[in-house]
């Protein structure tokens, strides 16, 4: 590359950087940070760059089912709406209409019989049908979301799998290793039940949180709407905790003790919206959340002050936002090789 | 969901797991998982891949309706995101849309070729249907959207780090008073340049500017303006000057 003076704009005007900043990747990572060591007189004019770029931020609506259907069903219909200001052209005749949704049923039929037969393989005569079970498996560093067949929303964090019993829908019973997000949908009669560790939550529409990793001390059940019961799995009594909406059950795996508390959705469920968030975290939770949620190593040199805290929210940060902020915050040196984040405490 | 009432057999769910499965992981777009959010998902996918957007559009041009599905899929929720740039009304970008697509399908047939990019093409329809609802409401006109403070509103999220700090809300209102200096088209082409990836030619064409080079003059004026806006605020020059 020439010997050029690069300003801001420069930076901020190009696309690739752009697209570095905003949805960050492997590769990009690698071209920039190689970039920055090879030009090491233009680092401080990237990063002000990028600081800027990563701090601004329009508008912006999630992803919802219920309206992308609702137009698209009104298109099919062909209807225009309330706000169109012009009178229309010309009557519709009524037939055609429903020519019209009878060819887009039939299409959906045809679609789905294509579908199915591909899959269809398993003879229907089997009076004792085998239980199977799917497994949705997340690894470290993804996220991911799904509807259930009842259509229940389900949000599963990294480094966590959920299991579905094929007979599902007559016996809504899963079982989660990890953390979820669950947005159960009610039925009528049919209770929901997701069996994490020794604990089942038992619920009939709802929203809640389950963090359960195999490997942590604590189960904790945070509930944002509705109402479940909480019970034993090893437990033969019928003794059950009842949380209401804002509570949250922690549970000792070791000591078998329950606490109930309040909690702030926010800093429970923002995971779900990509936001990592650390409230008071001490280093051992600063660092496996880390690690979960960035697929890395975290490598701690030297001791930090006792009581050390962290308190931030990273709005789908990449990890060298995040380290650069936190290194900002806590006075603290973080330094990024390969899949290594190391924090030097002096 | 549509797909349910044609599903009767129970040992078929793994395929609906499956065809709703929707990832997320480190920032990557969802393309896939939404291709596969209608019925046949899969099969639309398969259908329409590697296949360009120019010829996609010919197909739903000649009336084919699985290049509409996919074409509506794919873009419904940049559609959404684009709208509320314009204004906080949700349900007014939904009828947008409704409109924009219905007149779309009612004149498929005298549609001409994609000049620029589908996405622009979609863009500027949008555009030009709200833009539509403001000019025949009469205390809303065209000419004004451009002064309008509330287009591209650019926020500029706390969230990170410093938000525990004592005097954030004092800073933060500093921040949003200087950030509407910007007028709104510099805040629409930088929306365009930073946020929806598009090329001159597509700005030049959604903004109507004259040639690529007047959208390059745009764009970097408005880059420096929010510099300058920006480094006189001295938090922000207190996080800058660590780099």
């Amino acid at each position: 590359m020439k010997k050029k003076k690069f300003t801001i704009e420069d930076f901020l005007g190009d696309k690739n950087f752009v697209e570095w900043v905003k949805n960050p990747s492997k590769e990009h990572d690698f071209f920039w940070m190689k970039w920055m060591e090879n030009h090491p007189e233009h680092r401080p004019t990237l990063l002000k760059a990028r600081h800027i770029l990563s701090n601004i931020k329009y508008r912006e609506l999630h992803h919802s089912e219920e309206r992308f259907n609702r137009v698209f069903d009104k298109i099919l219909m062909d209807t225009r709406s309330a706000r169109y200001p012009y009178q229309e052209l010309y009557k519709k005749d009524d037939r055609m209409v429903w020519f019209r949704v009878a060819a887009a049923i039939s299409f959906l039929a045809i679609f789905s019989f294509f579908l199915l037969s591909g899959y269809h393989e398993k003879p229907e005569s089997e009076e004792t049908s085998q239980i199977t079970f799917f497994e949705f498996n997340n690894p470290r560093g993804k996220r991911s979301s799904f509807r259930l067949p009842d259509s229940t929303y389900v949000v599963l964090n990294a480094e966590s799998s959920l299991i579905i019993p094929s007979d599902f829908l007559e016996n809504r019973k899963v079982e989660l290793f990890g953390e979820a997000y669950f947005e159960v949908e009610k039925r009528f009669g049919s209770n929901f039940t997701v069996v994490s560790g020794e604990l089942n939550t038992l619920v009939l529409g709802t929203k809640f949180n389950i963090q359960s990793y195999p490997e942590d001390s604590l189960i904790s059940i945070a509930l944002v709407e509705g109402l479940v019961d909480v019970k034993n799995g090893s437990d033969t009594s019928k003794s059950k905790i009842s949380l209401e909406p804002n509570q949250k059950l922690r549970y000792k795996r070791k000591t078998r003790e329950y606490r109930k508390s309040d909690f702030k959705a926010s800093d429970e469920i923002a995971w779900k919206d990509g936001m990592l968030v650390f409230n008071h975290s001490g280093l051992d939770e600063v660092k496996s959340k880390i690690e979960r949620w960035y697929d890395v190593q975290v490598k701690i040199i030297g001791r930090p002050e006792e009581n050390w805290q962290l308190t931030g929210c990273f709005d789908n940060q990449n990890i060298i936002n995040l380290a650069e902020s936190i290194s900002f915050a806590k006075g603290i040196k973080c330094q990024l090789k390969d899949n290594e984040l190391i924090l030097k405490f002096n | 969901m549509h797909i349910f009432i044609f599903l009767p057999f129970h040992d078929l769910y793994s395929l609906l797991f499956m065809s709703f499965k929707k990832e997320h992981s480190s920032g990557h777009n969802s393309e896939n998982y939404k291709i596969s959010r209608l019925v046949g998902g899969e099969a639309f996918y398969e259908k329409f891949q590697g296949v360009s957007e120019a010829d996609i559009w010919k197909h739903f041009t000649e009336g084919d309706e699985p290049a509409f599905t996919y074409i509506y899929t794919k873009y419904f929720d940049e559609l959404l995101n684009y709208g509320i740039q314009f204004t906080q009304e949700i349900s007014l970008v939904e009828d947008a849309i409704q409109d924009m697509f219905i007149d779309l399908r009612r004149k498929r047939k005298q549609l001409k070729p994609i000049k620029v990019s589908l996405k622009a093409l979609l863009f500027k329809s949008l555009k030009n249907q709200i833009l539509m609802y403001y000019r025949t409401k009469s205390y809303i006109r065209e000419q004004k959207f451009e002064k309008d403070e509330a287009a591209f509103e650019i926020e500029l999220p706390f969230e990170s780090i410093w938000i525990h700090q004592t005097d954030e809300q004092e800073e933060r209102i500093k921040l949003e008073r200087a950030i509407k200096k910007l007028t709104t088209r510099q805040r629409e082409v930088l929306y365009y340049h930073f946020y929806k990836n598009l090329s001159y030619i597509e700005i030049q064409d959604i903004m109507r500017l004259e040639n690529v080079k007047s959208v390059r003059n745009l764009l970097y004026r408005s880059l420096a303006a929010l510099k300058t806006i920006l480094f006189n605020l001295p938090i922000f020059y207190a996080v800058v000057k660590l780099g």
